[in-house]
């Protein structure tokens, strides 16, 4: 296990100026509250995803930093520009649309001309640019095709140029991958990073797929119940979830209940003792333990390693890797994710096996690392 | 009261502000004088107080008889046309052949209804059609008495009021998701089971609309039977217009009036307590069921379930008995009949009216059949008389002032009633269609007594607005529809690249919902080019318009000239549809099937 980097919270220790910077921005619809008062700040050339649940508050954020939704208290600056009560055609801000939005009637060509044309650009000025935008997305070929006549991929890279084309400094995404197969959506996030990276812009994105925050952002903001949860890089909040929230809604999750001592850094959970990294706050009576399924490993292990024994209740190939749930004496179960090997495919559900990971693998939900 | 409250009720009316045009037309020109008018019915020939014309209306034989009279006819009109309109509605809402009959019923739908009655003239004449087609088979010798009963009105009722039931049905029945008689049928329904026990009560809110709507129209018709029927045919709008005619007898008519206007609120109460107006007005109302409703519903289900329980019964009975004989049942067996069915009634729709066509050529100079050919005399009589002429302009500029009043009017308050929040939404939607859904004749009863007084009878402006205010609920209908299907995050998009509200408005808005309102101002201006019953009352004596120069020489006696006139409104109006048919199909909207 590679060591966990440093602590990187919010732009501390960074010279890089905040592009976007909210301050108790919150929102409430009659009596129900979309967003509780918030805080945010994101550096310029940032890729900063919005993740959680539907009815986290994540769509509500982005619309007030949009401007499509006025909040009812805070700041939004951008730029070092208050913005809270600008129009949204004032913002200068980019958005792709969770279906797109693009304009059925125009053609492709005239969809992202729009900005420009509204900018009341020169004719060869709009000309140039459009196609640049086009040929950044691979698509000039079908500037005069309509909407309708794209695919759904090429729709989502369309909408893309058409957001980057007037140069905003902020590009904000609604789930902009949401109604494509698994496939595509994979090559889009991967032509969105090239993007980033190549034309170096500040992006919002949101989603609620956590597989996708993880292998694009440069930083995860996981919200739950219209507030922000966790902030932070990918890594930490994969290692170092500071509520089960986080711990379970960012990949598989086994959470023991687990007694501290005797001593530090010691507990008891699942029928064993296990050690890991770190100290409780004082006088809680129990703690929450996370091991990530892929963390374990068979056999009997170094000595130095934690080992929780169980029956093997069911085995599963997944491809690479290979699931086994594993039901311990105490009747804790247990999800291990093994590389497929013959190690692996030797077992026969319903024998005893051992499950070794180490102490830094065993990490203390809500705790300090 | 703080004064947050108070800015946000000021929020609240600006919110609601687009409403106001179409809101202060339907007071100043519906509300105020219809009911002002059926204040006046509580004042007798002496000018007491009182409810004398309710004793004399109520006191005759002859006044209860006819008002029993209209009654049945609308009844047995309402029956016919949800029995036969069902199938056809069911065919194009469940098959893609079906689908495309729309323009079929469309068609029809906005053909005038004075034109149709006058095709239904020809066919059951005494030497129309029908007789001289079997007499000259050698069928019968003498011809039969098929036009002036109870026969002909009910016939010819239902061919006009066809298309309404088929397309308010029809409204509903899309709405209806093929997957839920996938899920009957995998939960072991078979195909009659499937029907009565998903379909039909999903359906109900359809019939029950279509039933609404064909009842209380039917109640204000008096064409029909003034031309097809007898004496015993007699509607009560006729004795209104006799009494307003020849004794200019205000609150007799009010009387009148304020009867219809209770059995048609009665029967729209009913409906908007079993079903809420959903199905009329297309406007989602988010209300829950009512008690009434739902116990209602449950029992239909009920009902229905029994009848599919008996009906599949049967059904097995007859696959075993043809099992037994070594016949097996082809799955889907039924659709070839129901599509013959369905074929007969389109053609009970359709080709009625294709018989004015040849008699307009005819050379003899009354209507009969077979027409003897050929002259182009009754379209120079006619069309090129300078009564005609006139009456034909003053229908054109009576009908682009109506659109455009009424287009002007109605988009605005479409607009705020499905993007703003106004408060009272379902009932304001209620109040707009009130003009639509009441029968014309109140409404043309009531603006003649107010325009008496004001001296704006006889002048093309009064008409103009009462036209205009009959065609807002169309236009506010058509454009809602539109609008609801509208993906606001177009606008949004639009100012996020930098588009301030106007520009956005024109370059996105506008473009996108061209077609709802192209379609709306033509629906509009037919619906005005069509009026015959208000033109009647506020044209006076003097000034006509087509329709009503049309009624007043076809009470006198049909002549092919009339055929002539009805040919070139039919060719006219076919051509404006068809245009449109074409046109949204290229924008890719359905806006000319939602009317009503």
């Amino acid at each position: 296990m590679t060591s966990l980097p440093a602590k990187a919270d919010a732009g501390s220790g960074d010279a890089a100026p905040a592009k976007l910077s909210v301050a108790g921005v919150e929102k409430r619809y009659g009596s129900v509250v979309a967003l509780a008062p918030t805080d945010l700040e994101v550096r310029s050339g940032e890729f900063l995803t919005l993740l959680g649940p539907s009815g986290s508050g994540k769509t509500t954020l982005l619309m007030t930093i949009a401007g499509l939704a006025l909040p009812d208290g805070g700041r939004i600056v951008i730029d070092g520009r208050d913005t809270t009560y600008t129009p949204v055609y004032d913002r200068d801000i980019g958005m792709v649309f969770q279906n797109y939005a693009l304009f059925p009637h125009l053609d492709i060509f005239e969809n992202v001309a729009f900005s420009l044309r509204v900018r009341g650009l020169a004719e060869v000025e709009i000309t140039r640019r459009t196609h640049e935008a086009l040929s950044l997305v691979q698509l000039d070929h079908l500037a005069q095709r309509f909407p309708k006549e794209l695919s759904g991929g090429q729709q989502q890279r369309i909408a893309i140029a058409r957001a980057i084309v007037y140069q905003p400094s902020i590009i904000l995404m609604d789930e902009p991958l949401g109604a494509l197969d698994k496939r595509l959506r994979e090559q889009m996030q991967i032509e969105i990073k090239r993007l980033h990276r190549q034309l170096g812009v500040t992006i919002i994105y949101v989603t609620h797929d956590q597989e996708e925050a993880l292998s694009m952002s440069d930083r995860i903001c996981l919200m739950n119940n219209g507030g922000i949860v966790q902030l932070g890089q990918p890594a930490e909040l994969y290692f170092a979830p500071r509520s089960l929230f986080a711990a379970n809604f960012l990949g598989e999750a086994n959470i023991l209940t687990a007694q501290p001592g005797p001593g530090p850094g010691i507990a008891s959970a699942a029928g064993t003792s296990l050690r890991f990294d770190g100290s409780p706050s004082a006088g809680g009576e129990t703690i929450s333990l996370l091991i990530r399924p892929e963390c374990f490993s068979l056999g009997m292990g170094d000595g130095t390693a934690n080992r929780l024994s169980g029956r093997l209740a069911d085995i599963t190939m997944l491809g690479p890797m290979t699931r086994l749930d594993v039901v311990c004496a105490d009747g804790t179960v247990l999800i291990a994710k093994i590389p497929t090997g013959r190690a692996v495919t030797e077992l026969v559900a319903g024998c005893e096996i051992n499950l070794n990971c180490s102490r830094q693998d065993v990490i203390l939900v809500g705790g300090d690392t | 009261m703080s004064r947050a409250a108070s800015t946000g009720e000021r929020r609240r009316l600006a919110e609601a502000m687009p409403l106001a045009p179409a809101l202060i037309l339907l007071l100043l020109v519906y509300v105020g004088p219809v009911l002002w008018f059926l204040a006046s019915s509580f004042v007798g020939n002496d000018g007491s107080i009182g409810l004398h014309n309710y004793v004399r209306l109520f006191g005759s034989a002859t006044y209860v008889t006819t008002i029993g009279t209209t009654l049945k006819l609308a009844g047995a009109t309402t029956l016919l046309c949800v029995l036969a309109g069902y199938p056809v509605a069911y065919l194009m809402a469940t098959t893609r052949a079906g689908s495309s009959l729309i323009l079929l019923v469309v068609l029809p739908f906005w053909t005038s209804y004075l034109v149709r009655t006058f095709a239904w003239i020809i066919l059951l004449g005494r030497n129309g059609t029908i007789n001289s087609t079997l007499i000259s088979l050698g069928l019968i010798e003498r011809p039969l008495e098929l036009s002036y009963n109870f026969f002909a009105v009910v016939t010819a009722m239902t061919h006009a009021m066809l298309p309404l039931a088929i397309l308010t049905m029809l409204s509903t029945m899309q709405n209806i998701g093929a997957h839920y008689g996938r899920a009957a049928s995998t939960l072991g329904a078979r195909g009659a089971q499937s029907f009565l026990r998903v379909y039909l009560p999903l359906s109900m809110p359809g019939v029950a609309a279509a039933a609404l709507m064909v009842f209380i129209i039917c109640l204000g018709f008096f064409v029909n039977p003034a031309l097809l029927g007898s004496r015993r045919e007699t509607v009560i709008t006729q004795i209104m217009i006799d009494q307003l005619s020849t004794s200019l007898d205000w609150g007799f008519a009010g009387a009148a009036c304020v009867l219809m206007l209770a059995v048609s609120l009665a029967i729209v109460a009913l409906y908007q307590s079993l079903f809420g107006m959903t199905a009329v007005t297309g406007m989602e109302t988010g209300r829950s069921q009512s008690s009434l409703r739902k116990s209602i519903s449950r029992g239909a289900l009920r009902l229905a379930g029994g009848l599919g329980q008996g009906l599949s019964g049967t059904g097995r009975r007859i696959e075993a008995a043809m099992g037994a004989i070594g016949l097996r049942p082809r799955s889907g067996g039924l659709r070839g009949p129901l599509a013959l069915l369905v074929g007969l009634i389109v053609a009970f729709l359709l080709v009625p009216v294709l018989f004015l066509i040849p008699v307009s050529f005819t050379t003899s100079s009354f209507m009969r059949w077979p027409p003897e050919f050929f002259t182009l005399r009754w379209y120079q009589t006619y069309l090129l008389h300078p009564i005609w002429v006139s009456a034909i302009l003053r229908s054109l500029l009576v009908g682009l002032g109506a659109a455009i009043i009424a287009t002007t009017v109605g988009t605005p308050a479409a607009f705020a009633l499905v993007r703003r929040r106004v408060p009272g939404k379902p009932a304001l939607m209620s109040f707009i269609i009130v003009p639509m859904i009441l029968p014309h004749m109140v409404l043309a009863i009531a603006l003649f007594s107010l325009y008496a007084q004001i001296g704006l009878v006889g002048s093309a402006f009064g008409l103009v607005i009462a036209h205009a205010v009959l065609a807002i609920p169309l236009v506010v209908i058509t454009v809602s529809s539109v609008l609801r299907n509208y993906d606001q995050r177009l606008d949004q998009a639009a100012s996020v690249m930098g588009a301030r509200p106007p520009r956005v408005f024109r370059t996105v808005t506008l473009p996108l919902i061209g077609t709802g309102m192209i379609s709306a101002f033509i629906f509009s201006f037919i619906s005005s080019f069509d009026e015959l019953t208000v033109s009647l009352f506020v044209t006076g004596g003097l000034t006509a318009t087509l329709p009503k120069q049309m009624w007043e020489d076809a009470i006198n006696q049909v002549s092919p000239g009339l055929a002539a006139v009805s040919t070139a409104i039919l060719v006219g109006l076919t051509v404006i549809l068809l245009a449109v048919a074409l046109y949204q199909r290229r924008a890719g909207s359905t806006a000319i099937e939602l009317r009503g």
